[in-house]
């Protein structure tokens, strides 16, 4: 929500979780927006600050906070890291690891080979909606990655021809 | 800090209506005479009240990037409802059938924009026209006088021309109400939350767990309630329920008083007070023009001229 503060947009998922009778619980707001404000490293002047004045990177930190706050077991991440300067990508990946070290599980999304081979325990490639192949753990490299989407498209050629 | 050109525009945004309003008040206070009378004031509070009461509905819905064209159809419908039933049915029985009957109304646009994903323009301009339809309908073509509704009538016409103290119009009772709880609403409640995020970006809300739905439904449903309010006291206030011409226009008045105060239209912060300051401004220009005998078409074209305005300003905040 372009628009909207910091704060607003880290808090606005949990809110029905932390409201009294339907008002906003305005402490504990802060207290979270600050809270991950500093775990995060997110660069803003202040939580009021719209977030549509951050950067592509913070924004993105923003973004993580809605949902770590919310402490779920699992995390799904659609190109986490697309449009982002690369300082603010590897912090971002440092989060998700985090995020995995602390025994959340991360679902993560990504067309970048390479992010995979440096973040990922386990990558699936898929292919219309099917998984084609899957590499774990030490067999992950961008090559083998490569092997599976080009194996794909292989059979797909095969079927039609 | 440096003032760049976007913090002098944004206190432009934020101030330029109270400015308005104080301008108009110190020229009347100059130029007209009997400006501070009490008759004034209490002109001002019952003139004021439909336009206050769906204007808060329609800060709201316009909150939500939507409109709401329909009050006031929805404000006849509920009139002449009341009017219609209270001598068989009792007046509160007949208040309530005439509030359910609007606040369906408010349901299904709610439920079209939200759910089908129609557009509010289109969906409201259509209510417009079948409600006030169907008010003609139900009063058969003939206003309904209160004065030939014996006791009913007279209690009815009550809420239109009761006097709090001997002094005070009773038209401030749900003109205070409405303006607390709708202020409260947008800025203290987790709703009024979910409101201006669905107006200011609807997939990312909707990707944030907001239910779109739910929320336009009830925005739509509280802008049909507050119209129906409206109704009732406009209705009381001239003793007659006329299907035809109650309420006509009063959308009109609603969309220019929350453009003035500076709720966007393409949806965003509610600003429910700026709502009532534009609200102020509009009858401030009637007011002007009246009391100094100035014609009418001038404050159409002062109106207009400020609504144009508050829009450009608009504008700017919107890059």
């Amino acid at each position: 929500m372009p628009h909207l503060s910091v704060k607003e947009n880290m808090t606005l998922a949990l809110l029905p979780k932390i409201q009294k009778f339907g008002f906003v619980d305005r402490k504990k707001q802060n207290q979270i927006a600050q809270t991950y404000i500093e775990k995060l490293k997110i660069k803003t002047p202040s939580p009021e600050q719209q977030i549509c004045n951050l950067s592509g990177g913070n924004q993105q930190k923003v973004l993580l906070a809605r949902w770590m706050c919310m402490n779920p077991k699992l995390m799904i991440l659609d190109e986490p890291t697309r449009g982002i300067d690369v300082g603010a990508k590897a912090e971002i990946e440092l989060l998700i690891q985090n995020l995995s070290n602390n025994g959340i599980s991360v679902l993560m999304i990504s067309s970048e080979i390479a992010e995979l081979e440096r973040n990922c325990d386990r990558v699936i490639v898929m292919r219309d909606g099917k998984a084609v192949g899957e590499v774990i753990d030490k067999e992950i490299n961008q090559d083998k990655i490569m092997e599976l989407i080009a194996k794909g498209s292989e059979s797909e050629e095969r079927k039609d021809g | 800090m440096a003032k760049t050109k976007q913090d002098t525009m944004v206190l432009i945004q934020k101030y330029s209506a109270l400015v308005m309003l104080l301008f108009f008040v110190l020229f009347n206070s100059l130029f007209t005479s009997n400006f501070f009378a009490l008759g004034t004031l209490n002109n001002i509070i019952t003139q004021i009240c439909p336009t206050i009461l769906c204007g808060m509905g329609m800060t709201l819905v316009i909150s939500t990037g939507g409109i709401d064209i329909g009050v006031g159809s929805v404000m006849a419908l509920c009139g002449v409802i009341t009017a219609k039933y209270m001598t068989s049915i009792g007046i509160l029985p007949a208040l309530f059938l005439g509030l359910l009957a609007s606040l369906a109304v408010g349901c299904i646009n709610g439920f079209c924009v939200g759910k089908l994903k129609l557009q509010a323009m289109v969906i409201t301009l259509g209510m417009q026209l079948a409600i006030r339809g169907v008010a003609q309908v139900l009063c058969e073509g003939r206003d309904i006088y209160f004065n030939k509704l014996g006791d009913a009538g007279e209690k009815l016409a009550l809420w239109g021309s009761y006097k709090l103290g001997g002094i005070v119009p009773v038209q401030i009772v749900p003109i205070v109400l409405a303006v607390v709880i709708i202020w409260i609403i947008a800025e203290k409640t987790v709703l009024g939350r979910q409101i201006q995020a669905v107006g200011d970006s609807i997939r990312s809300s909707s990707l944030a767990g907001i239910n779109a739905a739910r929320t336009m439904m009830i925005v739509y449903g509280l802008s049909a309630v507050l119209a129906a309010f409206a109704g009732i006291f406009q209705a009381a206030r001239v003793t007659v329920a006329a299907g035809s011409s109650l309420g006509q226009l009063a959308e009109l008045d609603a969309i220019a008083a929350v453009v003035i105060g500076g709720t966007p239209m393409t949806g965003g912060k509610a600003h429910v007070l700026g709502t009532v300051v534009g609200a102020l401004i509009m009858q401030m220009i009637t007011l002007t023009c009246v009391m100094n005998n100035i014609p009418d078409e001038y404050a159409q074209v002062l109106k207009a001229a400020i609504i144009i305005f508050a829009v450009f300003i608009q504008r700017e905040q919107a890059k």
